[in-house]
């Protein structure tokens, strides 16, 4: 192909975009309202778990039962990571613990205010550790929540890694792994809240939201919970946090304090996220995906040229001869 | 003489774009780092796999690119189009297949998904199951002629 032939077929390519560029339209998604999310109060939060509690026990059946002795892995900096023996801890994210309150005090005219924030998966609307895990056992379900399957997690954790606040909590002695390599690859399965997908299926609610005594968290169609968000915002000159971190997500929180003061004041750490401003990690991507499904067009008319080309040379050829 | 319909530079371009990929779509698996070959001398990034993805798009733009291109030509050759030895079925199969799935996952990472929820395991595992393949038969019969005679 010459410049000329490569100059007509990136021209296509760019011709082609209006075609492509919908298909990546990252909004389109969120916009159709058929995805859930959730919307916390802040102000209404008073800490007292019972979210917690009620998490727990409608996951129960859920949590990990490893065998031990967990399998030799190799090589040695693979460690282990184990919450089976501290099944109690509630002050953090653990395989057994998918959500936690955390307790943010700041100081406001001369006065010490504290504000619980309870606290589990964000649930992305381009999830990174849905869309990057390589072994599809992340996923994003049509109402917005994104679930780990433990039935085929090998406990990678790149999930966590991906994840802008680190949700995802591996457990190790449990799952597919050990059927398969458990020496040499995967290390346990990853473990997060699923916004009790099952019981929102089967038309109910997520347990969090049932236990509440103070109907801190509400849960809705997106468009309608980013309106209500920004009504409570405006009527009680609050904030928001979690409408456009990470490029959108569906888990919003309105707080009277702003949300770059209550991050400052948290003590966070492994599965203590903060509440950071959170850029898009998907949508740095967004272009050379774009460039992938160009790439089609623009190769069809590189090979066209090529051949037109080369029938055109021919021709000039036996004009000569 | 016309130039052949599959020049050499566009043949050395798609071998070392696969490559590339075989490489960055391992680096999608924590592996890299597990078996210290991220802990190497200027190859911390490919422990990375902010980079890796994206390296990996980037890579994968171009095989599309050169793939379509020679599936055009091909087609368009009328009565100059050579026929396909068996070796050259094999990496058409191989190559379109890895070609196709990549790109059904990106869409699916858009908003254009063409898959359940529940079923993108398996297209992650073709994905895999096909690059495996094509690794495989790059080594048993990547030096065989794809097409039976230049023309």
């Amino acid at each position: 192909m010459n410049r000329r032939a490569f100059l007509k077929s990136l021209g296509t390519a760019v011709a082609a975009a209006p075609v492509a560029a919908p298909l990546l339209a990252r909004d389109a998604a969120a916009a159709s309202g058929e995805q859930l999310a959730t919307l916390f109060d802040l102000s209404k939060c008073v800490g007292c778990g019972a979210c917690v509690a009620g998490c727990r026990e409608a996951h129960a059946a859920d949590y990990p039962n490893p065998q031990k002795p967990f399998p030799k892995m190799y090589p040695s900096r693979v460690k282990a990571e184990d919450f089976s023996d501290k099944r109690e801890v509630d002050d953090r994210l653990t395989p057994y613990n998918w959500l936690f309150i955390q307790t943010a005090t700041v100081t406001r005219n001369g006065k010490a205010i504290s504000l619980n924030i309870p606290r589990r998966c964000m649930h992305c609307v381009h999830p990174p550790c849905a869309e990057l895990c390589p072994w599809g056992s992340a996923v994003r379900h049509d109402d917005g929540a994104v679930v780990i399957d433990a039935n085929i997690c090998l406990g990678g954790s790149k999930c966590r890694d991906v994840c802008p606040w680190h949700i995802p909590q591996r457990q190790t002695g449990v799952g597919l792994y050990l059927d398969l390599m458990p020496a040499f690859a995967g290390n346990g399965v990853m473990y997060k809240c699923d916004r009790c997908h099952g019981r929102v299926a089967a038309g109910g609610k997520p347990a969090c939201i049932e236990a509440c005594p103070n109907d801190v968290q509400t849960i809705g169609p997106r468009k309608q919970i980013i309106a209500a968000a920004h009504d409570l915002a405006r009527q009680t000159g609050g904030f928001i946090y979690g409408e456009t971190e990470n490029g959108g997500t569906n888990t919003l929180y309105v707080s009277p304090i702003p949300f770059e003061e209550l991050h400052a004041a948290l003590q966070t750490g492994p599965g203590n996220p903060g509440l950071q401003a959170a850029a898009d990690v998907m949508g740095k991507e967004k272009n050379l995906a774009t460039a992938v499904l160009l790439a089609p067009f623009a190769g069809i008319a590189a090979g066209i040229l090529r051949v037109a080309n080369r029938a055109r040379k021919a021709a000039k050829e036996d004009d000569h001869a | 003489m016309p130039k052949p319909l599959f020049p050499v530079w566009q043949k050395r371009l798609t071998l070392i774009a696969a490559l590339g990929l075989a490489l960055t779509g391992m680096g999608q698996m924590p592996i890299f780092s597990r078996y210290y070959i991220a802990d190497l001398p200027g190859l911390s990034w490919l422990g990375n796999y902010q980079i890796t993805a994206a390296l990996h798009l980037a890579l994968g733009a171009a095989l599309v690119f050169l793939l379509t291109s020679y599936a055009a030509s091909w087609l368009a050759a009328g009565r100059l189009r050579p026929t396909l030895t068996t070796a050259g079925k094999w990496r058409v199969t191989l190559y379109g297949a890895v070609a196709l799935t990549g790109v059904v996952r990106v869409l699916q990472n858009g908003s254009w998904a063409m898959v359940g929820p529940m079923q993108v395991r398996y297209l992650d595992w073709l994905h895999l199951a096909v690059a495996m393949g094509l690794l495989a038969f790059a080594m048993a019969a990547g030096r065989k002629a794809a097409v039976a005679g230049r023309k």
